[in-house]
C-alpha cells in the first residue's frame, strides 16, 4: 500500500465532497433532523437510564448514514465512469480502498457527532453520561464504516445494488448494533475498547478482502 | 514484446467475443483493431489494459501480466469515455492521476498541454467542456506517466481537423520513440498503421499488413 497514493486519493473525494454539498447536506439533514426527533423523545420520557435508548437510536441512525457513505464512495467511482481511471493505474485495489476506507470514517464520523449534538441539545439533562456515549458512538463508527466501504466494494459492479447495498449493509452492521446495545445497558469503559478492535479488525479483513472484490 | 495475446477466449454470459486470439505488438508498431460494431475491438483494448481478465489465455505486457500494477505502469489507455470529474478542473484531474502514477506534479507534460490547446482551460472545471476539449484533456492523461504502449479507442472521434492531426503526429511520435500505439478507428482512414487485426464474426482474430 502507498500512503502518497491513499492521501491523492483521500484529497480528491474531500474536495469532490467540498463542491458537492448539497449531497452531503442531505445526509446531515437526516442526522439532524432523526436525532433531534430521538433528543425530544428522550427528554420528554426522562428514562432513569437513558443510554440503551439512545444508543439504539443512534445506532439505527448510524446504520442509514452507513447507506449514505456507501454510496458516496466506491459506487460513486463507478456512477461517475472514473473507476476505470483509477484501474488504469498502478494503484492497487487494497491502496484505493484504503482510501475510500478512510473517507467512510471521516464522514461517518463527522456525521455521527452531528447527530450525537443534536440529541444532547434537544434532551437537555436527560442524556446521562454524554463523553461515554461519544466514546462509544466514535467507536461503533469506526465499525460501521468498514462495513460501508466493504458493502460499497461488494455492490460496485451489481445492477440490483439499491435493494442489495442496505441489505448488505443491514445485515454486515447487526453484530455492531447488538454490541453497542450490550455495552450500554451493562455500562463500563471496557465496552468501547472492544467495539474500537473490532471495528480496527473489520477494517482490516475488509482491507484484505477488496483486492477480490474490486477485480472483474 | 510490448504486448502479447496467449491464446486468449473472453466471454459474457453465455458465448465469447473473442476467441482463441494470438496477437503480439513489438516497440516501433502502430496497430489497428478493426471489425463489425459489436464484434469485441473495446474489450480487446481493455484486456490489452488490464481491466478485464480473459475467461481463458493469457495477456502480456511486457512480459507480465497485464492486470498487475508493473504493467499499468507502462500502458496507457484512452476510453472512448474520458474517465474525468467534472466538478474539477482540468489542472486537478491531471494532478490526481499523476499522483496516482507517483509523479509529483504535471510540469513535464506542458509541452503536451500547450501543443493541445488546453493551457487557457487549465481552471476550468471538466464539466463546462465539450466533448472535444474533455477528450484533449483525456490524452494528456493518458499520456501523463509517458507509457510504452498506448492504447486508444477511435482516438479521432470528437475531435477537429487541428486535433485529428495531432493525433496523426503522436502516433509517429510514439513509434519512433520505441513504443508501440494499439488503436480502434472506423471511422478514420487517415490514421497510417504498420498492422491491421481484423476480428472475424466468430470472435477469431486475422492480422492483415497495413
Amino acid at each position: 500500500m502507498r500512503l502518497n497514493q491513499v492521501r491523492t486519493i483521500l484529497w480528491k473525494d474531500l474536495r469532490l465532497e467540498a463542491r458537492n454539498l448539497p449531497e452531503l447536506g442531505g445526509a446531515v439533514v437526516f442526522s439532524v433532523a432523526s436525532s433531534s426527533v430521538l433528543g425530544f423523545a428522550v427528554n420528554r420520557l426522562s428514562p432513569e437510564d437513558p443510554l440503551p435508548l439512545i444508543g439504539a437510536g443512534i445506532a439505527l441512525i448510524a446504520v442509514f448514514l452507513a447507506v449514505f457513505t456507501s454510496i458516496m464512495t466506491i459506487v460513486r467511482e463507478e456512477d461517475l465512469g472514473t473507476l476505470d481511471g483509477v484501474r488504469l493505474t498502478p494503484v492497487r485495489p487494497t491502496t484505493f480502498f484504503a482510501a475510500k476506507l478512510l473517507l467512510s470514517v471521516t464522514l461517518m464520523e463527522g456525521l455521527i457527532g452531528i447527530s450525537l449534538a443534536a440529541v444532547a441539545v434537544l434532551s437537555g439533562e436527560a442524556i446521562g453520561d454524554l463523553p461515554y456515549l461519544f466514546s462509544m458512538s466514535a467507536a461503533a463508527g469506526l465499525y460501521l464504516s468498514a462495513v460501508s466501504a466493504l458493502s460499497s466494494a461488494m455492490a460496485v459492479y451489481l445492477r440490483a445494488r439499491g435493494i442489495l447495498l442496505p441489505t448488505m449493509i443491514l445485515v454486515l452492521s447487526l453484530p455492531a448494533v447488538q454490541e453497542i446495545l450490550a455495552f450500554l445497558s451493562v455500562g463500563g469503559r471496557s465496552g468501547i475498547v472492544a467495539l474500537a478492535l473490532t471495528g480496527a479488525f473489520f477494517s482490516l479483513l475488509a482491507s484484505a478482502l477488496a483486492g477480490y472484490v474490486l477485480e472483474v | 514484446m510490448l504486448l502479447e495475446f496467449r491464446d486468449v477466449w473472453k466471454g459474457f454470459g453465455s458465448g465469447y467475443v473473442l476467441r482463441e486470439v494470438n496477437l503480439s505488438l513489438r516497440g516501433g508498431e502502430v496497430a489497428a483493431v478493426v471489425g463489425p460494431n459489436g464484434s469485441g475491438k473495446t474489450t480487446l483494448l481493455r484486456l490489452a489494459a488490464g481491466l478485464i481478465t480473459p475467461s481463458r489465455g493469457r495477456v502480456l505486457v511486457s512480459g507480465v501480466d497485464a492486470r498487475r500494477p508493473e504493467a499499468k505502469a507502462t500502458v496507457g489507455l484512452l476510453p472512448h469515455t474520458p474517465p474525468l470529474y467534472g466538478d474539477l478542473t482540468v489542472r486537478e484531474n491531471l494532478a490526481y492521476y499523476a499522483g496516482l502514477h507517483g509523479l509529483p506534479g504535471i510540469s513535464h507534460v506542458r509541452g503536451i498541454i500547450e501543443e493541445l490547446g488546453l493551457s487557457d482551460l487549465m481552471d476550468a472545471a471538466v464539466s463546462k467542456l465539450s466533448y472535444g476539449w474533455r477528450k484533449r484533456v483525456d490524452i494528456v492523461r493518458t499520456l501523463i506517466h509517458s507509457p510504452r504502449l498506448v492504447l486508444m479507442d477511435e482516438p479521432t472521434a470528437g475531435l477537429d481537423e487541428p486535433g485529428r492531426r495531432w493525433i496523426r503526429t503522436l502516433l509517429r511520435r510514439i513509434s519512433s520513440s520505441g513504443g508501440a500505439v494499439l488503436l480502434t478507428s472506423p471511422t478514420d482512414p487517415s490514421l497510417i498503421v504498420d498492422r491491421v487485426f481484423k476480428i472475424g464474426g466468430d470472435g477469431r482474430v486475422e492480422a492483415e499488413p497495413g
